[in-house]
């Protein structure tokens, strides 16, 4: 209701300032032609008339006719005042009086407009659209099993186009004008739709014409009984119409709107239109033409109700303004324009709220993205991610489809559907289009839009591509969980990179490594080579620089010493330092609870906010004694290489098999037995290790598993303790040759030698079968 | 991380294992030629071992061998004279070397090979330990001179020589020097923290190797279980003499070229009747 008055309040108030409004209160009578009675304009006018009825003193007078032509004519010599008239008719009617009536003299021969209408005619009023309100269809019917590919042969047979006078009838004409074929030259049947029918049946006619709405019953009747069947306008003719008589838009008969129509057929529509004459001599009268526009808006009203109300439904009235012809010659009635103006600043309105909210809705995804530090957030690194190009290619296939569409669909035979326009815009957005498909300067230019963006975009997508083929590695498989982490890279180390990437457990982690300014290029070349890792450029001691790293998530943190550098390059404690801190600001090491900066901290409050910390492996030498380290024991690891190279040494001294030993428990190759663990399962817990010894061995396959001992929670079945599972992964205990009657607890895990950690994982499930009965 | 390279003379880390094979076939007592055979270094009650190459840098290799157990009597052989490293040595406890030697390979590998046999008595060594000599060149280039100037020294056969190299690439460069083990320390490193990242419990089992908790020792093959698998043998092998439990991991079997090869975890049912020795997981990991 709010909406009704806000649209005819201009209007209402515009009339109040017309001088014509000095005759309110007289009634105003429009006599509005229908067509013949019983068909569907006359239904359509007298439901008008009744909802115009009672709204104020506007009355509708239906008057029925013969149709479009006769209402055309009866407008034109001011017999009516309003009529529905097919749009090419009315269209031909505005030409023709458009037309100069004195040119080429007198003696000139006219004819040719459609109903035989001449320009002097057609010059005595000027004729505007009220509203478009049904659409129609036209169905080539052809009687089985012909089917015609062409109209060259359509005379060879009976042919019934409608009845003379009628809408159809004009249209049927013109169709086949585009054909090459006049109506007079062709064996016309005469008669109703029915007796055409009849004359179909007696294998007499070939050919209906006809234009009615889709899914008109007597159609469908025709169809289910198998007398005709649907073909469509042949492209040329179709193309030859529209260039000639853009009063129809092409439109297909979709599958699905008769029973048993299998596929989409082209053909063209035509709207019907409430069409106003105002009197050439009465353009000048305002009392006449306030009381037209008041007649107008009572009767626009009345199409809205028709529209909106279930009971006429049936009538099938669509209000447009604007869109429903290829061209649209004849002007609007300044109220519809009004009604226009209002309708599209609310579309246009309501489209800007949505791309508002889209708008707000990206932007708040974008800050929360940020906020969180999800890698891969900032449009740095988007530039090499492919699905970028990709996503931009499908955006400009997608709008230009719907521009394209838009712009040509009731024109183009080849654009007839969204799904057509879709397909054209791929070819065109990829290179492979034909220069004949679009028609309109404006699709072209869209076209040739779409053709820069989608080569430049399909670029951009094979550089990402190939980038990522080229490196074998890509952000999309940089996994930040359970990933490894390798802080301060540096040379020597190149063997630890091999190490992780042999055949074992770690060869499919994502490996992250950190390497600083001084890493040589050629190293670095060779770093990106592996598969699977990452190298990132940043200061390991800053822990903004590591927060991408979700170091919370990483399976393990290597920090490495400075090597040779003697002191000048990043310091192991200073990184272990930014790693805490790191992960203390990380949301999944517990950034939400971490401690605001202050110039004191309480021991509680530092328990209270201590992080989940990943199991950090610190490479460390003589000069960091293993005390510096221990505020960190709980989740890290000092390793003194150094110290373990030189009692590396003294056991290959002393032991001369110690060497070749060492070297094959750590070398993952594929023929060679490595320590590995596994949980011990449920019928193992509370065994002693003498009988879960014996089950691992007694394990049938092919390669066998050398249990070793256990390595022990140091709370068995306790809880987590604090700090997270590294600070529990640290304070195991390892037990090498446990004594016979060791009892395996609850969270114990089976230390054994083994070729690979799946076989022991194996071995392990299957030992069910030979572990001894509980108990 | 290691290579055995092999000797012209054949005497190269192998050694061990003939033995263990002799002890075997000739006592057939188990519990006893363990105790004998065990890999510990045979000899004097105090081994003697040599370092050459060593510089106060690797004052901590001092205090690892002297960690040793029997603590071995340590020369050390270096490039700087013996004021220089005076106040280093002197830093260390009383005891733990023995001598110390100005010497290296700038004077002629024949020199450097005189010196070794007349004045260290290399002969004599049971270990000897190559460190790599920095800032002298190619480091590994010195290290295989020195392994030259010892195998000549000790003509009747080198002791057991350990070198330690920069570079892997220069292993094969120490074919047919008489080396026993090839030590890279940086694939020691790159070895254990990559076991890290897979399994912390396998990286306490290394550790436990490094520091000597752990002992892969080398056993004789009971005769009784010569007609049995390897399954079967570490259902049996489960203590020592003492009653200490222990793990039976490998076996020894003939390899190429006749030497015996370390099986390390072989399939369950293999059987022993060709081994020449079993290797046996010793100690306690913590």
């Amino acid at each position: 209701m709010f909406k009704r008055t806000w649209l005819f309040g201009p209007v209402l108030v515009g009339m109040l300032f017309q001088a014509g409004s000095a005759r309110a209160g007289e009634a105003i009578e429009v006599r509005f032609g229908s067509g013949s009675k019983g068909g569907g304009f006359d239904a359509m006018v007298r439901a008008l008339a009744e909802a115009v009825r009672g709204e104020g003193r506007v009355t509708v007078v239906p008057e029925t006719t013969k149709g479009s032509c006769e209402n055309v004519h009866k407008l034109l010599s001011g017999e009516l005042d309003v009529a529905l008239v097919q749009y090419d008719v009315a269209a031909e009617a505005y030409k023709a009086g458009q037309a100069d009536a004195g040119a080429g003299g007198g003696a000139t021969p006219k004819g040719g407009w459609m109903c035989k209408l001449s320009p002097e005619e057609a010059d005595k009023a000027e004729l505007q659209v009220v509203a478009a309100v049904t659409d129609a269809a036209v169905h080539v019917l052809v009687r089985r099993p012909v089917r015609l590919d062409d109209f060259t042969d359509i005379g060879r047979e009976a042919l019934f186009m409608g009845k003379d006078g009628s809408g159809s009838y004009e249209t049927a004409k013109v169709i086949l004008g585009a054909a090459g074929h006049t109506a007079e030259s062709l064996p016309l049947f005469m008669g109703s739709a029915q007796e055409a029918l009849v004359a179909m049946s007696r294998r007499e006619v070939l050919t209906m014409l006809r234009t009615t709405e889709l899914g008109h019953a007597e159609i469908r009747d025709v169809l289910a009984s198998g007398l005709a069947t649907l073909n469509p306008l042949p492209e040329a003719v179709l193309n030859r119409l529209i260039d000639g008589y853009p009063y129809y838009r092409i439109c297909p008969i979709e599958t699905g709107t008769y029973p048993g129509l299998e596929f989409s057929l082209p053909t063209v529509c035509v709207s019907s239109v409430v069409l106003m004459a105002t009197p050439r001599e009465r353009l000048a009268d305002e009392a006449f033409l306030a009381d037209r526009r008041l007649a107008v808006e009572a009767m626009i009203h009345g199409l809205r109700k028709l529209e909106r109300d279930e009971q006429y439904a049936g009538l099938g009235v669509n209000v447009e303004w604007r869109g429903f012809a290829e061209r649209e010659p004849i002007p609007l009635h300044p109220v519809a324009e009004i009604h226009e103006t209002s309708e599209r600043r609310t579309a246009w309105l309501q489209a800007g709220a949505s791309a508002a909210a889209l708008g707000l809705a990206l932007y708040l995804i974008r800050r929360a993205l940020r906020r969180r530090r999800v890698p891969g957030a900032g449009l740095e690194s988007q530039l090499s991610n492919p699905l970028v190009p990709f996503a931009a290619f499908a955006c400009v296939v997608t709008l230009s489809t719907f521009i394209v569409w838009s712009l040509e669909h009731d024109s183009n035979a080849r654009l007839r559907t969204l799904n057509d326009s879709f397909w054209e815009m791929n070819t065109f957005a990829t290179g492979n289009f034909t220069t004949d498909t679009l028609k309109t300067p404006t699709a072209r230019l869209v076209g040739a839009a779409a053709t820069i963006l989608g080569l430049g975009l399909l670029a951009w997508f094979t550089a990402t591509l190939t980038n990522i083929f080229a490196q074998e590695q890509t952000r999309l498989w940089r996994r930040l969980k359970h990933h490894l982490v390798v802080l301060n890279f540096r040379e020597d180390m190149l063997p630890l990179i091999r190490l992780l990437r042999s055949p074992g457990p770690t060869r499919t982690r994502a490996l992250h490594v950190v390497v600083s300014d001084a890493l040589p290029r050629r190293v670095r070349l060779q770093l990106a080579r592996v598969k699977a890792l990452t190298i990132h450029h940043s200061n390991p001691e800053v822990p903004e620089d590591l927060a991408g790293l979700r170091l919370p998530r990483a399976a393990r943190v290597i920090v490495l010493g400075d090597g040779d550098a003697g002191g000048e390059g990043y310091d192991p404690l200073r990184i272990a330092r930014a790693v805490h801190q790191a992960c203390a600001r990380d949301p999944v090491g517990g950034g939400q609870r971490a401690r605001t900066l202050g110039v004191a901290a309480t021991s509680v409050e530092i328990a209270r906010t201590a992080p989940a910390l990943p199991v950090t492996l610190v490479e460390t030498s003589d000069a960091e004694r293993e005390e510096v380290f221990s505020p960190f024991a709980g989740w890290l690891v000092p390793v003194d290489c150094q110290a373990l190279a030189h009692r590396w040494l003294v056991m290959a001294c002393r032991d001369r098999a110690f060497a070749e030993l060492f070297n094959r428990v750590v070398a993952f190759a594929d023929d060679n037995a490595e320590v590995y663990t596994a949980p011990a399962p449920t019928w193992l817990i509370g065994q002693p290790w003498r009988k879960v010894r014996r089950a691992l061995l007694e394990v049938q396959g092919r390669g066998g598993a050398v249990p070793l001992g256990l390595y022990r929670a140091a709370d068995p079945g306790g809880k987590v303790p604090a700090g997270g599972s590294s600070h529990a992964e640290l304070r195991r205990r390892l037990i090498v040759n446990p004594r016979p009657d060791e009892a395996v607890a609850p969270g114990d895990l089976i230390v054994a030698l083994c070729e690979d950690e799946a076989d022991l994982v194996r071995i392990v499930a299957e030992s069910r079968k030979t572990a001894p009965a509980p108990g | 991380m290691v290579s055995t390279a092999k000797g012209a003379g054949g005497l190269t880390g192998g050694g061990a294992r003939a033995d263990a094979r002799a002890g075997v076939t000739d006592r057939g007592d188990t519990a006893a030629a363990a105790e004998e055979l065990a890999t510990a270094p045979a000899g004097p009650s105090r081994p003697r071992w040599v370092v050459i190459h060593w510089t106060p840098e690797a004052l901590g290799l001092v205090r690892a061998i002297a960690a040793a157990e029997p603590r071995p009597a340590l020369t050390l052989i270096g490039p700087a004279p013996a004021e220089a490293v005076a106040p280093a040595l002197a830093s260390l406890p009383e005891g733990h070397v023995e001598r110390y030697w100005q010497g290296s390979a700038s004077g002629g590998v024949e020199a450097l090979a005189r010196f070794f046999a007349d004045t260290a008595d290399l002969p004599a060594a049971d270990a000897i330990v190559v460190l790599p000599l920095r800032g002298h060149g190619e480091t590994d280039a010195f290290s295989r001179l020195v392994c030259t100037a010892i195998q000549r020294a000790c003509k009747g056969g080198p002791p057991h020589v350990v070198v330690a190299v920069e570079d892997p690439e220069a292993t094969h460069e120490f074919e047919g020097l008489g080396v026993a083990t090839i030590f890279y320390p940086g694939f020691l490193r790159a070895a254990l923290l990559a076991h890290a990242c897979v399994d912390l419990g396998a990286f306490r089992f290394m550790l436990a190797l490094l520091s000597g908790r752990l002992r892969a020792e080398t056993w004789p093959v009971p005769p009784e279980l010569r007609a049995r698998t390897f399954r079967e043998a570490c259902l049996e092998i489960e203590v020592d003499r003492c009653g200490r439990p222990v793990t039976l991991i490998g076996l020894f079997a003939p390899g190429e070229g006749a030497e015996p090869a370390m099986l390390l975890s072989p399939a369950p049912g293999r059987p022993l009747r060709d081994a020449s020795a079993l290797l046996v997981l010793t100690g306690e990991a913590e």
